[in-house]
């Protein structure tokens, strides 16, 4: 294998693969990048078995291979070539040298066979949905905060992709917060149910980001596998296996009080009252009653309380509740709106939080704490 | 208690009395191995100490009367000591067989004065057991500790909060608790010998060397240790066991090639034992959050999985659900080469969070609350009926299989 690769360009490539190069693995060439030169296309692909990153690019082959280089090392070489090209070339069977331009900087880099290397997933494709790559990001940014960290129900530790038709829905909850953003597709597509995991879905909004096409989700439910392919990108991920939970019947229908807050005076009031609990799982209540919401907070450790009050528009009936603060604060970061509404019913009762205008798309839900 | 396995022995053999006694492994005329549990006092004049190999203590002492450990001997006159420390306050931390951490803060006024309290405790040992013990009497453990070993036998020491310095300073280093070899060897090479040495240094300079550990013996060096008393009301986990025992592999050679019949056996023992961890927590009032499967493999290997749990659990499939995913997640990747399995058990513990999750519960979404209001009507039943008919009466239908001996464990 012989190949005349732009610096710029093959750094670029391989900062977007090397996320899915294994750092710990027990096995060594899952820390390699496979590399297929062929017909002036060079292949470039890093997995873990969890996840996996596949992308194409033009380039001068001169001549032919296949190998796998260390993907860290070989990142580290490109990153510090200041010339604008570089050669990479086959010197014997496990060995590759690096060559700037002008031939005063070369690196000797240990390959290995790519016999070793997992094979590169079925692209089969049982189910598709196409969509538009921004969106795609959006609503993985505006539901990445309620994915659950516990193991214990590992279904949760991932973000649910559930589509029908033309309109698709994203949701994740931890148990006690949940967030669901719902969209259209480009077009009608296949209905799909899928929990995918964090890991993957954090990998995926870096890989894509700077992909303006749209991208295509394939389902291989036989593989148990997913792909987002975007442009001459393919980002491949295992699926979580398990029973989603019914999400839809814990988010409040109808709300009997609904208040409207100024966000940025909620998240102010909030974090003044994370300041005094020292954990901050620690609860902070609400009252809510004529145009005035009030907000209290005891500290865990008997050291200390507080309270604070902001304007808010609500007549409604008084009631008191209290929230894990972080789970206001959280939900807030993800709306634009200049102002929310918070529906509710009881103080045992889910809260539900919309922007007050446009932002249709997404739900935040919190489950309160006892006060 | 003075020489504790020597003593007892002495007092019920009277040909003993007065003469070096070494209670531990048979010197077999000095080629055995293995190592001395006690000796009398008598004995230590030879040079003999506990722990030594007893080849060496009868070379040291051939003429010495050499008796193996009698366990349940020391066990009896153990359970009369500690009835003895009960009568003084309900307060007693078992260190050992023969040593144990008393609080007199709540009933030294009975006794008039702590001192008399103490002494009146040594004197009704006596009475009761006809044994010597060495009481140190201190504002802390670790001083108390450190004032009981420190007159062997038959001691009295009395530490005062305004003596603490003076008591401690003069002393070695080796004499605070968690100071082992190591540590008193790396401690003497940065010129600190003695408690008074460490106490004078910066505790920043000892925290930077030793760690955590550094810190606490820089404090217990300036006789600061507010450990308080543990009982064994404060139970730290609740677990079962149950051991594969040889009529039982019995009652599996039938399907030993069949490893699917083998893994039902052990899921429907799994099951048994977490109804039994489930009744028993529940009898207690406990939750706990961090659910423990311990598995003993043939060849003595053991391996101990936990999951700790958002919320604390004491409810037969809680624990279950939890234990039988632990055993997947085990057969998956540690035990590959599906390697019989002699012992399981389940473990709940980490009970202390639950007090502070009940004053602050958060709400779950899923659990939806008619589910959790059924659960706990049912396990009320269930506890009624066990109540009223014995244990035995009802259980899970995948537990149903016989000759359970399973092992009870409290730990403390």
């Amino acid at each position: 294998m012989k190949l005349n690769l732009k610096t710029d360009e093959v750094l670029n490539v391989l900062s977007k693969v090397l996320p899915a190069a294994s750092t710990r693995s027990t096995l060594p060439s899952l820390s390699h990048f496979l590399f297929e030169a062929k017909d002036d296309k060079l292949k470039i692909y890093a997995t873990d078995l969890e996840i996996g990153i596949e992308t194409t690019i033009p380039v001068d082959v001169e001549k032919e291979g296949t190998t796998t280089i260390p993907a860290k090392r070989l990142y580290n070489i490109v990153s510090v070539i200041d010339s604008e090209t570089i050669t990479l070339k086959k010197v014997n069977e496990s060995t590759y040298k690096i060559t700037d331009n002008d031939g005063k900087t070369t690196f000797n880099i240990k390959c290995s066979n790519a016999d070793d290397f997992p094979k590169l997933p079925d692209l089969k494709s049982e189910k598709k949905a196409q969509i538009d790559s921004d969106l795609l990001m959006e609503s993985i940014n505006k539901v990445i905060v309620s994915v659950s960290k516990d193991e214990s129900r590992y279904v949760l530790c991932g973000v649910y992709f559930e589509s029908e038709g033309d309109s698709f829905n994203m949701v994740s909850t931890d148990g006690r917060k949940l967030s669901l953003y719902k969209n259209k597709l480009k077009e009608k597509g296949d209905n799909i149910k899928a929990v995918i995991p964090t890991n993957a879905v954090n990998i995926l909004s870096k890989t894509l980001k700077d992909e303006d096409n749209e991208v295509s989700i394939n389902l291989n439910i036989s593989e148990n596998q997913i792909d987002f392919r975007s442009g001459n990108t393919v980002v491949y991920s295992r699926l979580i296996e398990g029973d989603y939970p019914n999400y839809k019947q814990v988010i409040p229908e109808k709300t009997d009080k609904n208040i409207t807050i100024d966000t940025a005076d909620l998240l102010l009031a909030t974090k003044k009252m994370m300041a005094v609990s020292q954990e901050v799982s620690h609860p902070v209540t609400y009252t809510f009653k004529n145009n005035k919401l009030i907000l209290s907070s005891q500290s865990s450790d008997d050291i200390g309380s507080g309270s604070s009050s902001i304007d808010i528009e609500y007549k409604g009936k008084e009631i008191e509740i209290a929230f894990n603060p972080s789970f206001i604060t959280n939900t807030l970061k993800v709306i634009k709106s200049e102002k929310i509404i918070l529906g509710l019913t009881t103080s045992i009762n889910p809260g539900k939080i919309t922007a007050a205008s446009g932002e249709e798309n997404y739900i935040g839900v919190i489950m309160p704490m006892r006060p | 208690m003075d020489a504790f396995f020597a003593s007892v022995e002495q007092k019920h053999n009277s040909a003993y009395a007065g003469k070096p006694v070494v209670v531990g492994a048979d010197p077999k005329a000095g080629r055995g191995r293995g190592v001395v549990s006690a000796c009398s006092y008598e004995a230590r004049k030879f040079g003999i100490s506990s722990a030594m190999p007893i080849s060496i203590a009868y070379r040291r002492c051939p003429q010495a009367v050499f008796l193996p450990v009698n366990m349940e001997l020391y066990s009896r006159e153990s359970r009369e000591i500690f009835s003895v420390f009960k009568d003084f306050t309900p307060e007693v931390e078992k260190l050992s067989i023969d040593e144990a951490f008393l609080d007199i803060t709540g009933s030294f006024h009975l006794f008039k004065t702590p001192e008399n309290t103490a002494r009146k405790l040594k004197e009704k040992i006596k009475f009761k057991t006809g044994l010597t013990s060495s009481v140190g009497l201190a504002p802390n453990k670790s001083i108390a500790k450190i004032a009981s070993d420190i007159r062997k036998p038959d001691g009295f020491v009395v530490v005062k909060e305004s003596q603490i310095r003076q008591f401690l300073n003069p002393l070695g280093v080796d004499k605070l608790w968690g100071a082992g070899k190591k540590t008193v060897e790396k401690l003497n090479s940065m010129g600190i010998y003695k408690i008074g040495d460490l106490a004078a240094r910066d505790h920043k300079e000892i925290a930077d060397s030793f760690g955590k550990n550094g810190e606490r013996l820089w404090k217990l060096s300036r006789g600061i240790d507010k450990r308080n008393i543990r009982t064994e009301n404060d139970v730290k986990s609740v677990s079962n066991e149950y051991t594969f025992f040889e009529n039982i592999s019995g009652h599996l050679s039938g399907n030993i090639s069949e490893d699917k019949a083998d893994k039902n056996l052990l899921k429907s023992v799994l099951l048994k034992l977490s109804d039994k961890v489930s009744r028993r927590l529940r009898t207690a009032d406990l939750k706990g959050r961090t659910v423990s499967l311990k598995i003993r493999l043939a060849g003595f290997e053991s391996f101990t999985r936990s999951r700790t749990l958002i919320e604390s659990v004491n409810y037969t499939e809680d624990i279950f659900n939890t234990v039988s995913d632990l055993y997947a997640i085990f057969n998956k990747k540690d035990n590959k080469e599906n390697k019989k399995v002699r012992l399981v058990g389940v473990k709940v513990s980490n009970f202390k969070e639950e007090k502070i999750a009940d004053r602050q519960p958060q709400f779950n979404l899923f659990e939806i609350k008619k589910d959790d209001k059924k659960k706990e009507k049912i396990y009320k039943a269930i506890d009624e009926i066990r109540k009223k008919h014995g244990a035995g009466i009802i259980y899970p239908a995948g537990a149903d299989f016989k000759n359970t001996k399973e092992r009870k464990r409290e730990d403390v």
